[in-house]
């Protein structure tokens, strides 16, 4: 490509530049400023960026675990139903990220309905996510930390949680947090996108988030269930 | 004879932090290369670029590719969780199920997140600073090691007053 | 008045109304100049609880004898850990980046507002809960804690260890969790505002070097806070819910030893300082940024070394984030990884030292004006060599295991980071006023304000180098201890303490000089110091859309002072291309 074509694309993205009767941003360079060097819209961008912050605050999470398992004998509770269970949710945030990306699709060709209609089937998987995984809680609870809860009672001791019951809480608990808020900011999207008050971009935005909180069940995943199975 | 394995060890450290720093250093100066246009063929790229439709969500890539990913998604997932039916050492274990993991983050970022779409200073501008800062964190780990050997019951009985174990 | 859209996005509408009442207009604003000024506000506030116990605790240390305190022990070191969260969260990282940065990041680069307006407004709100729930802790039962700005565990994770660590300490992690969601936000804003919304010609390398420092300040936030965001996580984890992250078996307390067993101080150590460390330039960098910016106005030459000033910034924030092993010599950590460290934390001082020597070369053969602004400018140069100095001694592993945890580590971060700061906090201060309010601050009390806190910082933060040299410890409420038998302890505490209310007392008069100068002080034109980049286009104070409804377009370098051959001794930004001719020719 020619350098005048290459100005001449460089005007054209500054739409107010005639108006100014100045040569467009000198070399016509990307980065000259006047347009968004990064191609992306300023939306996505900053979703990236609090990607980039989140992954880095469950990399400290995981390392955290990492570092407190290395530095212990660590006991292997999860035994095959756990493991059914949790492959389960695995299949069913899986499948609601492909429901986000038809749902992105739909919205670029500008099929409201349907992006609407693929929007809330992710959250429904989020919503049956979180419903399986409060179902596993609860049942870790009651079968493994009442019966502490109550020994210390007798003893009169105090109790505290075992390490390898604390790092699983506080990274599936921070991975939950991160599906709950998702759950709600799909459906209230979805809402307010039928109604015509969000754009195209707002669901690719919204897409963004979700595969991020699938990706981290991807390390959440293997490293907190698998690396402790005993089948 | 221990001093040895101590330089050794020292020079392992020393070359790991290194190769961390120069790393970072080198993804940082691709971004201000492109940044401070030094290179003047990145450059000619973003400007050849900028003729195309800007954001590659417009474009249509065929929804067919993005089953596949999820179909490969569910396969290493499967394939994960056959690697707890068989009972590996806990290190092979470890490294095969991060290798599929990042694996399976690429095909994610890749694909579902459009990275693999984006424009290349985008994912410049993006990635390699995640990827430092994280990997930075590996540097809490001889400390993990050590209080693991500071431990009472690791610290063997003849080295009870040096306090690490050999 | 269009910002930069690209031609295939659908278009929405950036410039909204301004709003007419007062709720929305002063309050719930969205406009980055108002939420400038609240976070300045904020920043008064804290500025005045945190100075204010530091006076009380210096009153203590001057009047201390084992019968009778000023202070009890307890309430000492609540004040200390008060001090010290307030001022480096609340002043130090609110005032430079989230008050100047809001306001003059956005003019700087040419563009309406921020990317994200309500989202800015969402930063701040989150800073003012964050500093709501930090304040609460002095009213809830106990008080606040006494472990420190660090928070250590086991002390900051065991609830009942002492009064201040029950609901106080509580209050005091939920606090920063949500600084770090405000950080967090905040930085998102800057990175995209930095990099989309540039005007035309407005390329990176024609940025001024304040909005520089807030760009870059605002990626390590970004990378840095989301680190201690888990780390607090687990800290209220094991507050809260009996884990076990940072408590190790065998904690002896109250002659009864805890249950719990399994985790690592050292754990949180690395967390805290993996944030730690990259906040003192947080801290620092836009205060560096502030200054380079008044320098070169004020010495009337460009600045030197453009180019080497930007790639310091860069480098002082990439290498700022491998350093952060130095905080913890003596806390048991690896030797061999405390080695590495200490190598690292000596090439800091390599882009530290590019930007002292480009500072001095800047004002080499300047035509100076000293105005209040240049006065606090180079005050900052000045602490910031001095504070720099020992930070060098602090970063050899085998010399800080002595000096750590004495006086001399308190004199070299207050010296580099926090008087530093605050100094550039001033300069900034009195250099953008006019552009804030439209009215200039007053100039002799300025004078008088910059002459007495220059003394009155140095003769506080010296004699604790000393102090620190003989092995004074830090956070201890008293000194009757057969080490510290030395007669001249008490008289330099005394000294150091009525230093120490003269330099508040002189912020008073700051404080004063604002409040009055927005109403009395003398009217300022648009452009009051001669300045060249684009906040001096604009009326003072701007118009709501920061233009009046024009797109500026840059032509020029953001330090072209006293240019050959040009008609003034500056050229703005935006003057034509052909009005140096000197840049032209090439």
């Amino acid at each position: 490509m020619s350098e005048a074509a290459a100005t001449a694309d460089t005007a054209a993205a500054h739409a107010p530049a005639a108006s100014h009767g100045h040569a467009p941003a000198p070399g016509g360079n990307l980065w000259d400023g006047g347009v968004r060097p990064l191609g992306a819209h300023s939306k996505k961008f900053g979703m990236w960026l609090f990607i980039v912050s989140d992954s880095i605050t469950f990399a400290a999470l995981l390392f955290a675990y990492s570092y407190v398992r290395l530095s212990n004998v660590w006991p292997t509770p999860f035994h095959g139903h756990s493991i059914v269970t949790s492959t389960a949710m695995t299949f069913v945030l899986l499948s609601s990220s492909l429901t986000m990306v038809l749902a992105v699709d739909a919205a670029n060709k500008k099929l409201r309905d349907k992006a609407v209609l693929w929007t809330m089937l992710t959250a429904l998987g989020g919503l049956i996510f979180v419903v399986l995984h409060t179902m596993e809680w609860l049942g870790i609870i009651n079968d493994h930390l009442m019966p502490l809860i109550k020994a210390g009672e007798e003893t009169k001791s105090g109790w505290t949680m075992p390490m390898v019951w604390g790092t699983f809480f506080a990274a599936t608990g921070m991975h939950m947090l991160h599906v709950t808020v998702g759950v709600g900011y799909l459906v209230v999207l979805a809402l307010q996108y039928k109604n015509g008050k969000f754009k195209a971009i707002d669901i690719e935005v919204a897409g963004l988030y979700w595969h991020f909180v699938d990706l981290v069940w991807m390390f959440v995943f293997p490293l907190i269930y698998l690396m402790s199975a005993k089948i | 004879m221990e001093y040895v394995w101590y330089f050794l060890l020292f020079a392992v450290l020393a070359g790991v932090w290194f190769g961390l720093i120069v790393g970072g250093a080198a993804s940082w100066c691709a971004l201000c290369a492109i940044v401070g246009r030094a290179n003047k063929d990145i450059v000619a790229f973003l400007r050849g670029e900028l003729a195309k439709p800007s954001d590659g969500a417009h474009k249509d890539h065929g929804m067919a590719e993005n089953y596949v990913v999820w179909g490969a998604l569910l396969f290493f997932t499967l394939l994960e969780v056959g690697l707890a039916y068989i009972h590996l050492p806990l290190l092979i274990m470890l490294v095969t199920l991060l290798g599929l993991s990042l694996l399976k983050a690429a095909l994610i970022i890749g694909f579902f997140m459009h990275m693999k779409f984006e424009k290349r200073s985008f994912a410049i501008s993006i990635i390699p600073a995640t990827v430092v800062t994280i990997l930075l964190l590996n540097v809490i780990f001889p400390d993990g090691l050590r209080s693991n050997a500071f431990r009472e019951e690791n610290v063997p009985e003849e080295h009870a007053d040096s306090g690490e174990g050999h | 008045m269009s910002v930069a859209h690209d031609v295939e996005e659908e278009h929405e509408v950036h410039v909204h109304q301004e709003p007419k009442e007062f709720i929305w207009k002063y309050i719930f604003s969205t406009d980055h100049k108002v939420i400038g000024k609240q976070y300045f506000l904020l920043a008064i506030v804290a500025v005045v609880i945190g100075l204010g116990l530091s006076l009380a605790f210096r009153y203590h240390l001057a009047t201390y004898t084992p019968q009778g305190m000023f202070l009890n022990p307890d309430h000492y070191l609540q004040a200390v850990t008060m001090h010290g969260t307030i001022l480096v969260f609340m002043v130090l990282t609110t005032a430079p980046l989230g008050g100047f940065g809001n306001y003059f990041l956005p003019i700087q680069i040419g563009a309406v507002d921020m990317a994200f307006p309500r989202l800015n407004m969402l930063s701040f709100w989150l800073t003012l809960l964050s500093f709501l729930v930090l304040i609460a802790a002095f009213v809830v039962p106990g008080g606040p804690p006494v472990s420190g700005w660090t928070g250590y565990p086991p002390l900051s994770a065991i609830n009942s260890a002492t009064p201040g660590m029950g609901l106080g300490q509580t209050l005091w992690v939920g606090s920063i969790a949500i600084f770090c969601l405000a950080s967090l936000v905040g930085a998102i804003n800057f990175i995209v505002t930095t990099l989309d919304l540039r005007a035309r010609g407005m390329s990176l390398m024609r940025m001024p070097l304040s909005t520089w420092a807030w760009f870059i300040t605002a990626i390590i936030a970004l990378l840095s806070f989301a680190v201690l965001f888990a780390g607090g996580l687990l800290l209220i984890l094991d507050r809260e819910l009996g884990t076990s992250f940072y408590i190790p078996a065998g904690v002896v307390f109250g002659a009864k030893e805890l249950n719990h067993k399994g985790g690592s101080p050292l754990l949180y150590q690395h967390l805290f300082w993996f944030f730690g460390h990259p906040e003192v330039y947080i801290a620092i960098l836009p205060g560096m940024g502030i200054v380079s910016h008044i320098l070169a106005n004020f010495a009337r030459k460009p600045i030197f070394g453009y180019n080497a000033m930007v790639y310091a910034i860069a480098a002082i924030g990439v290498i700022g984030f491998f350093v952060w092993g130095h905080h913890m010599f003596q806390s048991g950590m690896s030797p061999y990884v405390a080695v590495a460290f200490s190598i690292l934390t000596m090439t800091i001082g390599v882009p530290s030292a590019i930007k002292t020597f480009n500072w001095l070369g800047t004002l080499w053969k300047g035509n100076i004006e000293f105005t209040s602004a240049m006065l606090f400018a180079l005050g900052f140069v000045s602490l910031f060599v001095s504070g720099g100095i020992s930070g060098i001694f602090l970063g050899q592993n085998a010399v800080d295991i002595y000096f750590h945890d004495t006086y001399f580590v308190v004199a070299h971060f207050h010296l580099i980071m926090g008087v530093a700061a605050m100094f550039s906090i001033a300069a900034g201060t009195y250099y953008w006023f006019p552009k804030m309010f439209g009215r200039y601050m007053n100039e002799p009390l300025g004078k008088l304000h910059f002459w007495l806190t220059f003394v009155s910082v140095y003769s506080v933060f010296i004699p604790m180098h000393i102090m620190g040299l003989w092995g004074h410890p830090r956070r201890y409420a008293g000194f009757e201890y057969a080490f510290l038998n030395d007669p001249m302890i008490p008289s330099m505490h005394n000294m150091i303490t009525a230093a120490a209310f003269v330099a508040v007392l002189a912020q008073l008069l700051f404080i004063f000089n604002y409040f009055w100068s927005m109403y009395k002080g003398a009217v300022a034109p648009e452009n009051p110091w001669n300045g060249t980049s684009l906040e001096w286009i604009t009326a003072s104070p701007p118009a709501f859309d920061n233009f009046g409804g024009k797109e500026p377009v840059v032509n020029h370098g953001a330090y072209e002072y006293s240019v050959p051959g040009a008609e003034k001794d500056y050229i703005m930004q935006t003057d034509p291309p052909e009005a140096a001719p000197h840049a032209a020719a090439h």
